[in-house]
Order: C-alpha cells, then sequence, then structure tokens
C-alpha cells in the first residue's frame, strides 16, 4: 500500500483541536430527547488530520433547503463592524473567515421549491419555448472544467437522495454543459468506496485489462440497448433513453479511470468513519451529515478531487432535530414558535458547517490553515421571508475561506433585495479566484468583492 | 380534499359539481391576491398573472399551484390586516384549484405499463434466484424513491449512470463469489468457552488455528458450572471474540448453545423489596418529617412492581454484532427460550471476508429506566431474565459440496466437461441467458455474446475470467435489468412477459421452473392455468416477499422507528417491541392473506397475530415465546383490526403526543381510500395562529382550531377519524386518562380520554369499537382502497381515469364471490391491464 504523498496519517491532531472539534460534535445533535439511547447512534469520532497533500485551490458548495428563518439570519448592521446575528452566532469562532452575504438572488429563479435546480446555475427553467425545463451549467462544473483534470474526480457530488430527482425537485446541485443533471450519491460507503478503496486486481495491466474489458461490456450492452429501443412504444423509450445516457457517460468515467492508472488511490483508513450512517433515518440524520462532511474533506484532503457539490436535503424535504418537518416549518406564517424551531434547524445545520470549517482550519497546508486555500459556499435557494413565502430573492448565502484566494472576510456585504447584482456575480468570484479560466459565468455582470 | 381518485364520490360527501371553466386568473384570486401579487406589487417576488397560468399540466406550473394550495390551507395569505374571503369562498376556489390539480395529474398518467428497472429487492432476489447464493446488494444499491406509494413504479425507477456503475460492481461481485476454482477451501471450526478469557494465556488471549492472538472476553459477568451468566446490558457485560481472521472469504455458521432463566415475578418483588426498604429507612432517617411521604412512596413503588405489565418477564434475549475491517453490523437479535436443564443450540450464517473480524454478544433484554427511584437499578442481586451461555462457534466456509451449488448454477457438470472453450461458454450460455433474462434467446443474441467472449478472452487469464466478462454484460443488459414488454396496446402479453409480472408481483423475484414450463408451453395463457399459478406462488415461501412489501408499503410499516415514541414519556417502548409491531402487522396481513380470511378482517377482528412481546405490551396474557402467532380476542381486550396495531399507531403519532389528524388522514388514505389532499403545510401540526390554545389538551386545541370554518372545512373529515383512536397513547398503549403528570405520567385527576367523535355526514362514534362499526358500514370504501392500492402494486404504475371501471369491477367481484386477498389477486391477474404491455 502506498500513502498518498506528502501526508503525516500518524499524527493527530492537536488536543485543543481536538476538544474544538469533539465540543461541536456533542453539542449539536437535537435529537436526543427524541431517540431511545439503545437506537441512537453516537457522535463521530472523526478527527481532521495534521497536514493537507498540498496547496490547491479549491471550492465546495452547500445547500439547505426551505430557506432559514431570515430573521434570525441576517445581521442588523452591514460592514466590517457588523454584530453576528443570533443564527450566526454558532460561527462565531470563524468570524473573520466568513462574509455573510444579504439582499441576492437569481434574477431569473422562479421561487417555490426548485431553488436547488438554479442555485448553481442561474438558469431560467422556462427559457426554451415548447419545453417544460431547460437548465445550464452550474457553477461547479465550470470550475471543473479548468481544475478537474488535475484530481482523479473531476467534482464530487454529494445529497441526501442519490440519483438527480425530478425536474424541478432536483437531488442535486451539479448540472453539466448541457444542463444535464449530474447524479449525486447519498451513502457514505459507496462514497468511501469510490474514493479510498483501492482497485482489488493486482498490477497496473491487471486494472488495464479490466477497464478494457469494462469498455467491450459497456459497448455490447449499449447495442443491445439501441437494437431494444426500436422495438419500444415512446414511453418505454424514454425509459431506456435513461440507460443509454448512463452507459455512454459510464464509458467516459472509464476512459478517465484508465487516464489514473498510474495513480493509487489515497490509503484512508475508514474505521473511524461511520459509513452505515442513513440520511432518511432521524437517528442518524445528525452523524450523516458530519461523516458526508468527513468525507468531503477527506476527498479534499487528499487531492482526490477539488469541487464538491452538497444538497444537505432536497428542496422540500429535510428535517433538523426533534423530528421538525423543515418544510412544514418554512410555511411559518411569520408564526413565532415556527420561526423559532426554524432558527434551530438553521443553528443545526451552521453547527455541523462550524464543524467541518474546524477541520479545514486546524490543517496544515504550507504553513497555512488549509481553510485559506479551500472556498466553501452555503446557502439555500429560497426565502421564507416574512410571511412564510417561497421567494428566490433576499437567499441566505454565506462565503467562508479562501483568505489565500483573495477573499476578504469578516463583513457583512448587505444589498438592496431589490435591486442587487446578480448571485452569478459571486458564483463566478469563487470559481476564478478558485482556478476557474472563465470569462464569465450565467448572468453574471462582474465579480463581487468580498 | 379530494374524493377517492377513480370515483368522483367521497365517502361522506354527496357527488362533485361539475367544474364550469375558468379564466385565468381566477375571480378568487383577482379579488384577494391580484393587489400584492400583481402587475403594481410583487410581495415575495411572486406574481400571479404570469408566474402561474392554466397549464397544470405542467410540471414546474402545477408545483407553484401546489404552494398557492398550501398558503391557503395553512391560513398563511391574505395577511391578517388585509380583508379576509370568506371562508366558503376560500373553500370553493380550492375545491376547484384541487380538481384541476387532481385531473391534470391523472391525465399526465399513462395508462401503459412503463418498462420498469427491477428495484433494489428485485434485484437482490433475482441474483439470488439465478446463482444460489445469499447476495445482498443491499449496501451497494440507492435505494429506489416509492412513487404513488410504492417503489415497483416503473415511472419512478429511474436509472442514472450511478446506478449502472453499481449494477456493474454488483454484478461482478456476485459472480466473484458464485464461481469458483481449485481445491476446497480450508475450513474451521473454532469453539470458545466465555470463561475460558478470564483463565486464558494472559488473561483474554486465545488460539485457534493459525491465530493465535483472539481476543476473547467473558465480561465482567458470573460463570456458573460453564456457563457464562449474563443479566445486564451493559459494554463491561457484553461476552466478544475479535481480532481474528477467517482463512477465505464465505458464509460461515455462527453457534451458541445457552439458556434462558425467566425470574416470576414474586420472586423479582423480593429480590427488589430490601432495596427499596433499605432506601425509605434511609430517607426517613434523613428527615423523621417526611416519613409519610416516603412510606406512601415506598407503596406505590411496590404497587407498581406488582402491576406492571413490564414484570412478566420473557425470554432473555441477545444481540449479536459483527464487527468487520472495523465496521459494525448487527447480525442477529432473538430470545433464548430454553429452560436451563435442556440448553438450545441456536445458529444462523453471516459472511465473512478476511478482514480483521470480531463478534460481541449483548444482553438485550431491555428493562426501562421507568422509576425515578433507582435504588435497584443495575444492581446485581436484582432477578431479571438471565442469558447462560455455554459456549459460541464459528464454522465455515459452509460445506455445501465442491464446486458449490452456486458454481453449478452457472456451470454445468456437463458444461464444464467441454474440452473446448468457445464450446463450452456457448453451453453456459444457452443455459444462463434465458434464466437471466426470463425468456428464450435468439441465436444472434447468442453469437453476439460469443463474439464478445472472443474479445475478452485473449487479454483474460484464464476462461473462467472471461466468462465472468461476458456473464457481466448478461446481467447488466437491459434485458436483465428492466422487465421488457415489448408488444402493442391492446394485445396480449406473452408468456414470458406474463410469467415474469406475475412471479415479479408476488414473489419479487422471477419466475421458477414451473413457472418457466408453463410459459413455455403457452398454457399459461389460460386463465386455469393462470390462477393455478397464483395459487401455487401464494403457497410458496417466496411470496412473504409479497407480504413485506406489499403490507410494507401500504399500510407504512417502513415508518416505524422513523419517529419513534420518546423514551422518556413511553419507556416501555423498546427495540424489541418496534421489530415486534413490525412483524405483527406483516404477520397479520400474512393470516388473512394464508387463511383466506374476509378482508374486513383489516378493520375489525376477533383475533390479534402476537408474540410474547406484544402479549405483554397489549395486556393479552398466556402468549409465550417470540414466534407470531394467532391469539383469539376476549372481551374487553380492545384489539384487532389494523388500527388497533403498535405499528399504525406510532407511526401516526409524533413521538411525545398522539396526533389525531394524522391518525385521520391515515385512516382516510388507507382504509377509505380518499386522499386528503395535496400535502397541506400544516397537517399534523395545529395550525400556528390560532390565538390561546396554548394551555388546553391535544383535542381541546384541535377542537378550536376546527371551529374555524375555514379550517373544518378539512379537520372535519379528518379529524373525528383520529379522535376515535384517542385512547391509543402515542406509543400504541391503551389509556384511559391522558397523563399531565411528571414525564407524561397519569395522575389521580387528569382527564378522562374523551374518544367520542361526530363523522360529517352526522355518524356518531365512540372509541375504537365506534370507529370499527363505521367503518364496517363503509366497507365498499375500504374494498375500492383495498382495489387500487393492490392494482397499483400488481402493475407497478399508478392508475389513471381510464383505470375506474376496473376498480369497479374489482370491487363488485369481491363483494359477489368472496372477500379476500386471494380472490382480489385472481381477479387482478385475469384482468386485461394485468396481461397486457
Amino acid at each position: 500500500m502506498i500513502p498518498f504523498p506528502h501526508l503525516n496519517l500518524g499524527r493527530p491532531l492537536s488536543r485543543r483541536a481536538l476538544l474544538r472539534g469533539a465540543g461541536a460534535a456533542l453539542a449539536l445533535p437535537l435529537l436526543d430527547a427524541m431517540v431511545p439511547v439503545s437506537l441512537r447512534a453516537a457522535p463521530s469520532t472523526f478527527t481532521p488530520l495534521a497536514k493537507s497533500g498540498g496547496a490547491h485551490p479549491r471550492a465546495v458548495f452547500c445547500y439547505v433547503p426551505n430557506g432559514v428563518n431570515i430573521f434570525d439570519w441576517v445581521p442588523a448592521a452591514a460592514g466590517r463592524d457588523y454584530a453576528l446575528s443570533p443564527t450566526l452566532e454558532v460561527l462565531k469562532g470563524h468570524r473573520d473567515r466568513f462574509t455573510v452575504l444579504s439582499g441576492l438572488g437569481h434574477p431569473h429563479a422562479k421561487g417555490g421549491h426548485s431553488g436547488a435546480d438554479t442555485w448553481l446555475t442561474g438558469a431560467d427553467l422556462g427559457a426554451v419555448p415548447g419545453k417544460e425545463y431547460t437548465n445550464t451549467i452550474s457553477a461547479d462544473q465550470v470550475l471543473a472544467e479548468s481544475v478537474g483534470r488535475h484530481t482523479r474526480l473531476p467534482s464530487l457530488e454529494l445529497s441526501d437522495q442519490s440519483g438527480t430527482g425530478t425536474a424541478g425537485h432536483s437531488h442535486t446541485l451539479a448540472f453539466d454543459r448541457n444542463g444535464t443533471p449530474l447524479p449525486a450519491e447519498d451513502s457514505p460507503r459507496r462514497v468511501f468506496e469510490r474514493l479510498f478503496v483501492p482497485e482489488d486486481a493486482a498490477s497496473r495491466s491487471a486494472i488495464l485489462r479490466r477497464y478494457a474489458e469494462k469498455r467491450s461490456i459497456l459497448d455490447e450492452v449499449l447495442g443491445e440497448a439501441k437494437a431494444l429501443h426500436g422495438r419500444l412504444g415512446s414511453a418505454d423509450q424514454a425509459k431506456l433513453d435513461e440507460y443509454l445516457a448512463s452507459v455512454r457517460e459510464t464509458e467516459r468515467r472509464v476512459r478517465r479511470l484508465e487516464e489514473w492508472v498510474d495513480i493509487p488511490k489515497p490509503v484512508v483508513d475508514g474505521s473511524r468513519l461511520q459509513l452505515d450512517m442513513q440520511p432518511g433515518n432521524a437517528h442518524d440524520r445528525p452523524m450523516w451529515i458530519d461523516v458526508m462532511l468527513e468525507l468531503t474533506y477527506l476527498a479534499l484532503v487528499t487531492d482526490t478531487t477539488r469541487v464538491v457539490t452538497f444538497e444537505w436535503s432536497r428542496e422540500a424535504g429535510g428535517y433538523g432535530g426533534g423530528g421538525e418537518n423543515h418544510h412544514e416549518l418554512s410555511h411559518h406564517g411569520g408564526d413565532k414558535a415556527m420561526l423559532a424551531k426554524l432558527s434551530g434547524i438553521d443553528r443545526f445545520h451552521l453547527g455541523r458547517l462550524e464543524r467541518f470549517l474546524t477541520f479545514l482550519q486546524s490543517t496544515d497546508e504550507a504553513g497555512r490553515p488549509m481553510l485559506d486555500q479551500t472556498v466553501v459556499v452555503f446557502g439555500s435557494g429560497m426565502n421564507s421571508g416574512e410571511g412564510g413565502d417561497h421567494s428566490p430573492r433576499n437567499l441566505p448565502l454565506l462565503v467562508a475561506g479562501g483568505a489565500g484566494l483573495g477573499f476578504r472576510h469578516g463583513q457583512h456585504l448587505a444589498h438592496d433585495a431589490k435591486n442587487h447584482p446578480p448571485l452569478a456575480n459571486v458564483l463566478l468570484s469563487v470559481v476564478r479566484r478558485a482556478g476557474g479560466e472563465v470569462s464569465g459565468f450565467s448572468d453574471a455582470t462582474g465579480e463581487i468583492q468580498v | 380534499m379530494w374524493p377517492g381518485i377513480l370515483l368522483l364520490v367521497s365517502v361522506f360527501a354527496t357527488a362533485a359539481e361539475p367544474t364550469p371553466a375558468m379564466p385565468h386568473p381566477h375571480p378568487f384570486l383577482v379579488e384577494h391576491c391580484l393587489g400584492c401579487h400583481g402587475a403594481e406589487k410583487q410581495k415575495g417576488d411572486f406574481r400571479i398573472d404570469t408566474q402561474l397560468s392554466l397549464a397544470f399540466t405542467n410540471r414546474l406550473t402545477a408545483e407553484r399551484w401546489k404552494e398557492v394550495l398550501n398558503v391557503l390551507n395553512g391560513h398563511e395569505m391574505p395577511p391578517p390586516k388585509e380583508p379576509q374571503p370568506s371562508p366558503a369562498a376560500t373553500a370553493a376556489f380550492v375545491e376547484w384549484l384541487t380538481q384541476e390539480l387532481t385531473q391534470a395529474e391523472i391525465a399526465r398518467r399513462a395508462t401503459e405499463v412503463t418498462q420498469r428497472r427491477l428495484n433494489r429487492d428485485e434485484y437482490n432476489r433475482t441474483l439470488r434466484a439465478l446463482l444460489g447464493i445469499p447476495f445482498d446488494a443491499g449496501h451497494l444499491l440507492p435505494a429506489d424513491p416509492p412513487s404513488g406509494g410504492f417503489d415497483n413504479n416503473g415511472a419512478g425507477l429511474t436509472l442514472s449512470p450511478l446506478h449502472l456503475e453499481l449494477y456493474f460492481s454488483a454484478a461482478r461481485l456476485a459472480l466473484d463469489r458464485a464461481l469458483v476454482s481449485g481445491p476446497p477451501p480450508e475450513r474451521i471450526r473454532w469453539r470458545f468457552d466465555p470463561e475460558e478469557g478470564s483463565k486464558g494465556m494472559d488473561r483474554y488471549r486465545v488460539a485457534r488455528g493459525d491465530q493465535k492472538q483472539i481476543l476473547l472476553n467473558g465480561g465482567r459477568n458470573r460463570f456458573t458450572n460453564g456457563f457464562t451468566i449474563l443479566t445486564i446490558a451493559g459494554w463491561d457485560r457484553n461476552v466478544d471474540f475479535r481480532n481474528f481472521k477467517v482463512p477465505v472469504e464465505g458464509e460461515y455458521v455462527i453457534r451458541m448453545r445457552a439458556a434462558g432463566v425467566v425470574p416470576d415475578r414474586a420472586a423479582f418483588i423480593e429480590s427488589v423489596r430490601p432495596l427499596l426498604e433499605k432506601e425509605r429507612d434511609a430517607e426517613i432517617a434523613r428527615n423523621p418529617k417526611g416519613r409519610r411521604w416516603h412510606e406512601e412512596h415506598f407503596t406505590n413503588l411496590l404497587e407498581h412492581l406488582r402491576n406492571d405489565a413490564m414484570y412478566d418477564f420473557g425470554p432473555p434475549r441477545v444481540k449479536v454484532t459483527q464487527h468487520l475491517g472495523g465496521q459494525p453490523r448487527v447480525l442477529r437479535e432473538m430470545d433464548v427460550d430454553a429452560p436451563l436443564d435442556a440448553p438450545r443450540e441456536v445458529e444462523f450464517t453471516a459472511r465473512f471476508t478476511t478482514k480483521s473480524a470480531g463478534l460481541t454478544f449483548e444482553y438485550a433484554y431491555s428493562i426501562p429506566k421507568v422509576l425515578e427511584n433507582h435504588a435497584w437499578q443495575g444492581k446485581d442481586g436484582v432477578l431479571r431474565p438471565e442469558l447462560w451461555i455455554d459456549w459460541i462457534e464459528i464454522e465455515g466456509p459452509i460445506d455445501e459440496g465442491w464446486p458449490p451449488r452456486s458454481h453449478r448454477a452457472v456451470i454445468s457438470a456437463a458444461a464444464e466437461a467441454i474440452p473446448v472453450e468457445r464450446d463450452r461458454m456457448a453451453a453456459v450460455l444457452r443455459d444462463f441467458m434465458p434464466r437471466a433474462w426470463r425468456r428464450p434467446v435468439t441465436e444472434a443474441e447468442l453469437d453476439s455474446k460469443l463474439a464478445l467472449y472472443d474479445r475478452l478472452r485473449p487479454a483474460s487469464a484464464d476462461f473462467q475470467e472471461a466468462l465472468k466478462g461476458v456473464l457481466t454484460s448478461v446481467l447488466t443488459s437491459p434485458h436483465f435489468l428492466y422487465l421488457v414488454e415489448p408488444g402493442d396496446p391492446g394485445t396480449r402479453l406473452d408468456t414470458w412477459a406474463l410469467a415474469s409480472r406475475l412471479s415479479y408481483f408476488l414473489w419479487s423475484a422471477p419466475p421458477d421452473e414451473g413457472l418457466v414450463a408453463v410459459a413455455r408451453s403457452g398454457a399459461l395463457a389460460s386463465d386455469v392455468v393462470l390462477v393455478e399459478q397464483v395459487d401455487r406462488l401464494l403457497s410458496d415461501p417466496r411470496s412473504e416477499a409479497f407480504v413485506r412489501n406489499f403490507a410494507g408499503q401500504w399500510l407504512g410499516l417502513r415508518q416505524v422507528g422513523a419517529n419513534p415514541p420518546a423514551p422518556d414519556l413511553y419507556p416501555h417502548y423498546d427495540r424489541h417491541l418496534e421489530l415486534s409491531i413490525v412483524e405483527e402487522s406483516e404477520a397479520f396481513f400474512a393470516e388473512i392473506l394464508r387463511g383466506d380470511l374476509d378482508v374486513r378482517s383489516f378493520l375489525r377482528s376477533d383475533f390479534v397475530v402476537i408474540n410474547e412481546r406484544l402479549g405483554r405490551f397489549y395486556g393479552i396474557p398466556g402468549v409465550r415465546g417470540d414466534r407470531f402467532r394467532r391469539v383469539a380476542l376476549a372481551p374487553g381486550q380492545r384489539r384487532g383490526g389494523l388500527a388497533t396495531q403498535g405499528s399504525v399507531l406510532t407511526i401516526t403519532s409524533n413521538g411525545t403526543r398522539t396526533s389525531p389528524v394524522k391518525r385521520g388522514v391515515w385512516v382516510l388514505r388507507t382504509l377509505l381510500g380518499e386522499d386528503p389532499g395535496l400535502p397541506v403545510a400544516n397537517v399534523g401540526e395545529i395550525a400556528p395562529k390560532v390565538p390561546g390554545i396554548d394551555k388546553a389538551t391535544v383535542r381541546q386545541r384541535l377542537q378550536i382550531h376546527r371551529e374555524l370554518p375555514a379550517c373544518a372545512r378539512c379537520h372535519d373529515r379528518i379529524d373525528p377519524l383520529g379522535f376515535a383512536l384517542e385512547n391509543f397513547d402515542a406509543s400504541g398503549a391503551w389509556r384511559d386518562r391522558e397523563g399531565h403528570g411528571y414525564k407524561g405520567r397519569i395522575e389521580r385527576n387528569d382527564p378522562v380520554i374523551d374518544a367520542s367523535a361526530k363523522l360529517p355526514d352526522g355518524t356518531e362514534v365512540r372509541g375504537i369499537e365506534g370507529l370499527q362499526e363505521a367503518l364496517m358500514a363503509r366497507e365498499e370504501f375500504f374494498l375500492r382502497a383495498l382495489s387500487e392500492r393492490l392494482y397499483t402494486y400488481a402493475l407497478g404504475r399508478e392508475l389513471g381515469l381510464s383505470d375506474a371501471p376496473r376498480i369497479r369491477d374489482a370491487v363488485a367481484s369481491l363483494q359477489r364471490d368472496g372477500r379476500t386477498l386471494r380472490h382480489l389477486i385472481r381477479h387482478i391477474v385475469l384482468s386485461d391491464a394485468f396481461r397486457q404491455p
């Protein structure tokens, strides 16, 4: 086994960093009152590494559904001297490492629960006459087109439900250049296997043989599918089109694996990862988010990918703690009790984010924290507003990390929700600073100076 | 609120009014909404005239309309400071919008069966049947989203590159496990005496085979006559052996010789009494003025020990966890039901890889910490069910001859003997392909696979490697992954496709040899043979898949445990109970299916199907052992029928309290076939904007809410059905009063449960008996609901408007010829819908 280069896997974190991590893990699961001890999963014991494999710009996009309690989210004052809002207080340890942006939105977004579809694309989903739905390339994929060739995976897509979901209720944030959704993965175990479990074949030539075999097999089943296609009615043909598209995509992936055959997967010990956590299980939920972020961290620290999208829950779904239904609460109608519960969910989410940022901050990368090279965008594509609206305006959004990429944090950038630059401007800034060589993106009119 | 989708007659109402064509925006919207969401203002960036249209069949438009319904049903809009529409006007608009959306949704549905992909469970069962190995790709494949209530819905079963990638790996893995080469593997049989750990080499290291460093841990337990006695759960009480590696990957038997001692209640009380007395005396000594209180407390505790059903102890339980490469997995939880003078050997199998492994045996009989008095908690002297372990063995890989069955399932002995490799390949394919694709294959298809073999063979290490490659292509082909049903609408399916439809309906698995025979002969096309096959498949143990998959989803059993009763309020709810309530509903369904009982037993039955744990929970004495069996109910036991089962009662509660709304919705939807509407944001919650509700009981709070005319629109139909179930608490236990004491305890003056209700048509019902009476009086609605669900599951598609006559036929046929599940299944299988593509 070859450990991945330049990485000290043995040295644990400093005691202080450990305690910080442990504190976050213990304080946050909100389900305790609801779940019998015997059924409850223990908090994660994962600890971050001391050093990363090398300093590379990277970007992580984290999405939460149904908006937030915007009253408790948006800080009262703008600028550098702003006081943290009650919700953002959770991130106070990182105050100078993130910027909260208010007032932004995608001008073409339609509101309701299609926010995840357009959060990273800014597309007008009804732009093409005669078509129910069209989307455009997402910011992460634009970035992956530039930096993806450096890593085993051009990008990694995570979500709380595998696959792509349906139009308007996407289970993935990532869309390729044709606007086709890229399927996301919800199983920690499968992600781990894909990222870190080596091919079991013994030698390079054996692995290459296996890839060649796989391509022959894909050719074969593609032929079968094409032959079958002609014999079917139109509804069945549409079903088979999914199959055909999947075969072609798999072929593309195999070719990529062939290019990477000489570089072994990094060796990562999975024994402290709670790989069996399930997103749909109320007991597991906090630990599931944690382990997915731990895998995100591991994917970045090993330079397995530099671009990650993670939809923490699909739109109109999700829950925070205590069995509360996140979507129901987003229809709060201004009700104080429901808003308070929403804030509880928001703090729960930010607690998970805080833990993740702490991993990145505590990992050394060429003498600086890894967080300095990693931009983390966190937000929602919906704003439940003052009265439980489902508006695509004034979206909750924050950008953390990337101090080494030119981000100047510790501020609240407030925009006028009625007259604001498009959200795509933020995405363009993130893409460019994380290494994307692009002249523009979506409907961006320029960069936002964060 | 809309009536049952296919019969536009509501269970409680008169016929629906025809809806006149409406302009956009609807006058209601113009009057109440357009001012803020129109050309002049766009509050919340929402504009009715441009962002909505009457194109209800457009998915995005429909989604937006559903949000409009949500804000109206949730009383969010118009805002309080604006003029409010009359409840009648809102009701009329909501009714109109709901109708339009429903019609559009039904109109969108294809009424042909979509060629559907095997779902995860079907995929697993199919590989198992094909290869004869206990294969489970569960952790490999993503769960399939249910659509229309079931996860075998063709429209919902999409396929992405992720799936294909995983099908590829799963097929490869299954073939690697099925096929063997070389001599039979080395086998092991290691026995461990847990107490050996305490006197082993350095207290806990033992050697077996070439494994010299196995850690054997008997736990901090008593050892008597060679037995290790577990009486308390705790990390230091577990018995385990770990840090070993089996020589080869495979299936191993885990065997345990054990017995149980079950204390009787009197002895138990006597073991606790001294501890309680000691505590009482200590308290009195400390505070003599409180003597009366402490004595009363002592008496109450004794009373609790004498009366609480949880001290009717059952046999001890054990939970066995496998640790493989650091990952824990629960293998088995079970009762050990054997007396001390006749210990039993229990065994089960588990797969081991050659990674570092361990097995842990935990005491799993749950004794909830219900008492604030902890005098006897965790004390060894207190009697509890005792688990006596004699020894534990691991043996394997399981010997079933060499080569194993799985190998022979792919390569027959005759094929293996063919000297020319290519001919051998052809022989394997001739046998394997038709079984995998569930139909005969053409010469061209066969040739194509042989051509693939020719491409793969030169680069493959040996014949078997190339063979695995070719068979992987067979198992990732659309012909394997989909139920391919070519043919024009209106024609009959060929007998091969029909055989598959039937076996996936009743077994979630491919046709067996018997079914293949009648498919090949064409006899399956006849009604008589088809019915014979239905009966044969139902009497086969494989129909367990139908019970689990159909009943599990129809009744919502998969939601059990997602939001369980809070442990401090419902201490009797434990893991054993959670497993038992699911199995109860499945076993109840199976009893009605296999016993050809009247399906109205789902509404009301004079029996239950329970195990000992449920007997204790429901207060039904005399049930011994973990096996589920039919038990006749005595008068006053207040169970029987689905609505009294723990599974249904807990999934319709919200963890801390009952939810009459959720229960009402469940009854309405499941037993009466009526959908209470699009997902209303506040269903299951009391609407927030009713002032002054904070300190009332659940029922009273709902009552206030319901009195608002706008809310009564929906809640009048829903809540009464739930109120009638109020005698069952959030864990499903019977209660006469709603507890307001410490941690939900029922105190003397707590309010008596009011389980009376008035249905919208004026029928008065009282409690569960009343509800069951009312449901029985509406049996037609239940028969309709059941037929709709079963048809949906059988066809793997949602029903459309054109299916309405089918449902009417099914109901009529049930009423005419016998109300049994078997009859309904036969009726569906004989229908055109089932026999056409």
